[in-house]
C-alpha cells in the first residue's frame, strides 16, 4: 500500500509541476501572439497603457464597422479608438470598456451605438478562449465567473486549456516566434468589410419571417443604465448612436422595445440620440456588405455625417 | 456521479483511502468487515444519490427482496420445492415488475392504445428511468436464480448483500456481475495488493481514453450528422456509422474498464465485460465479445432453461430468437432495439444451425498462415454490426431504414463532409491509436495490459494518454448506456 501511495504521489506531483509551469508558459505565449481576432482590438490591446483616446466608441460588431478613427480624428484632432466586439451585446461591450480604462484614463466622449440587438448580457459564441491568458485578472475573473465559467477553469492550472489543442499549439508556437495566425486587420479598433453585398440571402431571410423580434433582458437594462449614470458622473459624455441599416432590413426590424429604454435613458441623463439607420443612402446596397454592416465607402460618409452632427451638438 | 467528472477525481482517493483505512485497522477481522462493507454501501448510495437519491430506496428495496428471497428459498426448500419455488418466482416478479413499470410500461401501453386505436391520455405514467435499473435488478435476479440451482449459498449478512448490489463502480452500468463471483468478495477480508491496484489504474487511465478521447470525439460527428442524416451524401452517413461503432465501443467498453479498473483499487475482481469484439472473425464470436456479461446472463438464465442448442431445429430457432430480441429490448422500450435483436439473431442462425458458432473460441489469430482471410473476416463481421449499429441507434425503424438508404446513395462514392473539422482533426489518429493497443494487447486482460514493458516505456506511454486526455477531451457526453 505504501510503495503504491509513493507512486500515484509521485505522479500526482509530477502533473501538477507540469501544469502549474505549463499554465503561465501558454498563458504568455497567447498574450505574445496577441491576435484572437484579426478585426477587433484583443484584450491584450484593451489593457495596454497606451490608448489615451479622446473618443472611445463602443457596441458591437456595428460599431466595429461603422465608425472610422482616422476620419473622426481628421475633423475633430482628436485620438479615439473604436473597441467594438463582433457579434456580442452589451454585457460583452461593457467588459471590453471596464478592460480599456483599467490602465487608461476616462474618455472625453463615449460613443455608444445603440442597436436592436444590444440589450441582452452575452451571446453563448463569445470567443471565451480569448481570456484564457488574463484569469489572474481580477475584474475579468469576476465579471466571467457569471458567464459560464467554472471555479476549475479560473484556479485549477492548465484546466481551462483541455480540449483546445489549437490553442496550446498556436502559443507554443508564437513562444518560438512563430506566428501562426493571420495578422490583424482593424485600424485601431475599426474594421472595414468590403466583401460585395449578397442581397439574396436576405430576401431568403424574409421569405422565411416578416419581422425580426429584438428581445430586451432586465439585466441587460440595468447594467447599461448603471453604466451610463457611470460615465455622467465621471464627466464623460455618453452619446447615443444608431448607425445605418440597409432599408429593407430596417423596416423588417422590431426595434421599438429597445428604442424605448434608449430614449428614456437617454432623456434622464440629457444624452443626445443621433439615429443614422434611415439614412439617405440605405436603400443602396453599394454602402453595405450585407443588411447590418455597411462597408468602406457607407463608414466614410456615415462618419462624417456623425462628424458634423456632433459639431453641430457642440460635443 | 459520472466517472469522467470533476467530483469523482474527489470522490475515489476519498473513499479509497477511508476504505483501506478501515481495512488496516487495528480491530477484529469480523468487525473490520462489516465496516469495510457498510462503508462501501454508503460510498455506493452517495456515488449513486449524486444523482438522484429519491431513486436509492429502489436499490434499497431490490436489494432486501432479493436477499430475503435467497434466504427463504434455501430455507423453504428442506421442507418443499414448490415453496422455494414460490419464493424465487415471487422474486423474479418483484424485480422484473419494477423493472417493467419503470421502464416498459408506458412503451407498450402507448403501442397498444394505439394498435387498437385508443387514447392513452391519462394511461401514462411518464416516469423518469432510473440509472443502472436494468444492471442491479439483473445482478439481484441472478442471485436468487443461483440460489434456488444451488450454484450459491444465500447469505445472512445483509450489509455485504448489499455491498454486492450497489458496488459503486459497477452499479450504474455493469458489468453485471453474478453472486457466485462477487458476494463471496464481500465475504472475506480483502488485502491490497500493488500489483493489482496499479493495473487498475492502468485500466482506469484506459478506460478514461476510450471515453473522452474516443467516444465524446466521435459523438461530436457522429451526432451533427444525425441530426441532419437526410441532407448528408452517403459517404457521410457511412463514415458516421462507421464512427458510431467506435464510440459506442470507446463508451462502453470504456466505461467497463474504468469500472473493473476502479474495483480492483478495492481489491475486488470483477468479470470482463468486452474482449477485443470489433476484431471477431463472425457474428458468434462478437456476441462471446460484447457486453459479455450479458450475454452469458442471458446464456445462463433465459437460453440453456430454454433448452439451449441441445433442442429440435425449430426450438433452436425460437431459442436464438427469444435471446436476441429479448436482449434486443433489454436496451430499452423502442422497436429499434427489438429490431436490432431480430437482425442479429438473422445473422447469428446460420452460424449455429450450421454448427459453425464455436468455431472461434479462443484468442488465436491465425497471424501467419491465413492472415488475409481473417483480415477479411473482421472486416466483414465488423461491416455486418456497423449495419446493426445504424438501426440501435435510430429513433424509429423508420430512420434507419431511411440512413441505409441514403448511405446506399452514388454519394457513398464522394469525399464524407466534416462538420467540425477543428474538432474532428485528433479523431483519426486517436482510433490508430486505439486500434493499435488494443491489437497488440489482445490476449491480455485490456488495452494498457503493459506491466511487462520496460519502465520509461510504461511511463512513455502513460504520459501520451494523459496529454491525449488532455488536449482531445470535448464536451462531455453521458455514458449511453446509463439509458438501460
Amino acid at each position: 500500500m505504501k510503495k503504491f501511495l509513493i507512486h500515484i504521489g509521485c505522479w500526482f506531483a509530477a502533473l501538477t509541476i507540469t501544469c502549474v509551469a505549463l499554465n503561465p508558459l501558454i498563458d504568455n505565449g497567447l498574450r505574445k501572439m496577441n491576435n484572437y481576432s484579426k478585426s477587433q482590438m484583443t484584450i491584450e490591446e484593451l489593457l495596454s497603457d497606451t490608448i489615451h483616446a479622446d473618443i472611445i466608441i463602443m457596441g458591437n460588431s456595428r460599431a466595429l464597422c461603422s465608425y472610422d478613427p482616422i476620419i473622426l480624428d481628421s475633423i475633430l484632432h482628436t485620438k479615439s479608438y473604436n473597441i467594438g466586439v463582433s457579434g456580442q451585446p452589451f454585457g460583452i461591450s461593457y467588459l471590453r470598456y471596464q478592460l480599456f480604462r483599467q490602465h487608461n484614463e476616462s474618455p472625453r466622449i463615449l460613443i455608444i451605438n445603440i442597436d436592436n440587438n444590444d440589450l441582452e448580457m452575452y451571446n453563448s459564441d463569445f470567443g471565451r478562449e480569448q481570456y484564457y491568458p488574463y484569469f489572474s485578472n481580477p475584474f475579468i475573473r469576476n465579471y466571467l465567473s457569471s458567464l459560464g465559467f467554472s471555479w476549475w477553469d479560473m484556479h485549477l492550472p492548465l484546466y481551462k486549456y483541455k480540449g483546445d489543442y489549437k490553442l496550446v499549439g498556436y502559443s507554443l508556437l508564437s513562444l518560438v516566434g512563430m506566428h501562426p495566425l493571420p495578422y490583424a486587420q482593424h485600424i485601431r479598433g475599426y474594421y472595414n468589410g468590403n466583401t460585395p453585398f449578397d442581397i439574396s440571402e436576405l430576401r431568403a431571410e424574409l421569405r422565411k419571417t416578416d419581422s425580426f423580434p429584438t428581445s430586451v433582458e432586465p439585466e441587460a437594462v440595468e447594467l447599461f443604465a448603471q453604466f451610463v449614470q457611470q460615465q455622467v458622473h465621471e464627466g464623460v459624455q455618453p452619446v447615443f448612436v444608431y448607425a445605418p441599416q440597409y432599408e429593407l432590413l430596417r423596416t423588417h426590424v422590431q426595434r421599438d422595445k429597445c428604442m424605448q429604454v434608449y430614449d428614456s435613458i437617454a432623456a434622464l441623463y440629457a444624452i443626445p440620440i443621433l439615429d443614422y439607420s434611415a439614412i439617405e443612402w440605405s436603400n443602396d446596397s453599394a454602402y453595405f456588405y450585407n443588411a447590418n454592416h455597411v462597408n468602406q465607402r457607407g463608414a466614410e460618409l456615415f462618419t462624417i455625417s456623425l462628424v458634423h452632427d456632433m459639431d453641430s451638438l457642440k460635443l | 456521479m459520472l466517472f469522467n467528472s470533476v467530483e469523482f477525481v474527489f470522490f475515489l482517493p476519498i473513499v479509497f483511502l477511508i476504505y483501506w483505512a478501515i481495512g488496516y485497522a487495528k480491530i477484529s477481522e469480523t468487525l473490520r468487515l462489516r465496516v469495510q462493507n457498510a462503508f462501501v454501501v454508503i460510498a455506493s448510495y452517495v456515488f449513486y444519490g449524486w444523482w438522484d437519491w429519491r431513486f436509492l430506496l429502489l436499490i434499497a428495496f431490490t436489494s432486501f427482496c432479493s436477499w430475503g428471497s435467497g434466504i427463504l428459498i434455501d430455507k423453504s426448500r428442506e421442507f418443499s420445492v414448490k415453496r422455494s419455488i414460490f419464493w424465487l418466482w415471487l422474486n423474479i416478479a418483484i424485480n422484473i415488475g419494477i423493472l417493467a413499470v419503470f421502464k416498459y410500461y408506458d412503451f407498450f401501453t402507448s403501442e397498444f392504445c394505439r394498435l387498437f386505436g385508443l387514447s392513452s391520455d391519462g394511461l401514462l405514467i411518464k416516469i423518469i428511468l432510473p440509472v443502472g435499473i436494468s444492471f442491479y435488478t439483473f445482478q439481484a435476479l441472478s442471485y436468487s436464480i443461483d440460489v434456488y440451482r444451488g450454484n450459491i449459498k444465500p447469505t445472512k449478512d445483509i450489509i455485504a448483500f448489499f455491498a454486492y448490489i450497489a458496488f459503486f463502480p459497477q452499479l450504474v452500468a455493469g458489468p453485471i456481475e453474478r453472486a457466485t463471483n462477487l458476494l463471496p468478495q464481500f465475504l472475506r477480508n480483502r488485502k491490497f495488493s500493488y500489483e493489482q491496484g496499479a493495473d487498475g489504474m492502468r485500466q482506469i487511465l484506459w478506460g478514461l481514453f476510450k471515453k473522452i478521447v474516443i467516444a465524446d470525439n466521435c459523438a461530436l460527428y457522429v451526432n451533427q450528422v444525425w441530426e441532419t442524416y437526410d441532407t448528408q451524401s452517403g459517404s457521410t452517413l457511412l463514415l458516421a456509422a462507421v464512427l458510431f461503432a467506435f464510440q459506442i465501443y470507446g463508451d462502453f467498453s470504456g466505461y467497463s474498464d474504468i469500472a473493473i479498473g476502479t474495483a480492483k483499487l478495492f481489491g475486488i475482481k470483477l468479470m470482463r465485460n468486452f474482449n477485443n469484439p470489433y476484431f471477431s472473425r463472425d457474428i458468434a464470436e462478437f456476441w462471446r465479445r460484447w457486453h459479455i456479461s450479458l450475454t452469458t446472463w442471458f446464456r445462463d438464465y433465459v437460453y440453456i432453461p430454454l433448452g439451449g442448442s441441445r433442442v429440435g431445429k425449430w426450438k433452436i430457432v425460437r431459442n436464438t430468437f427469444v435471446i436476441f430480441l429479448v436482449s434486443g429490448i433489454w436496451h430499452g422500450a423502442n422497436w429499434t432495439f427489438l429490431a436490432w435483436g431480430a437482425y442479429h439473431a438473422l445473422l447469428f442462425l446460420p452460424l449455429i444451425l450450421l454448427g459453425a458458432n464455436r468455431k472461434y473460441t479462443n484468442d488465436e489469430w491465425k497471424v501467419e498462415s491465413e492472415k488475409w482471410k481473417e483480415i477479411l473476416q473482421m472486416f466483414v463481421t465488423f461491416a455486418l454490426v456497423v449495419i446493426g449499429w445504424i438501426i440501435f441507434r435510430a429513433e424509429t425503424i423508420t430512420q434507419a431504414w431511411e440512413y441505409l438508404c441514403g448511405m446506399c446513395q452514388s454519394s457513398l462514392w464522394q469525399l464524407p463532409s466534416i462538420p467540425d473539422t477543428k474538432r474532428f482533426l485528433p479523431v483519426p489518429l486517436m482510433l490508430a491509436v486505439l486500434v493499435f493497443f488494443e491489437w497488440i494487447n489482445r490476449s491480455r486482460a485490456h488495452g494498457l495490459a503493459i506491466e511487462n514493458y520496460p519502465r520509461w516505456a510504461r511511463r512513455t506511454i502513460y504520459a501520451c494518454i494523459l496529454t491525449f486526455l488532455f488536449l482531445f477531451t470535448n464536451q462531455p457526453q453521458t455514458f449511453i448506456y446509463f439509458q438501460f
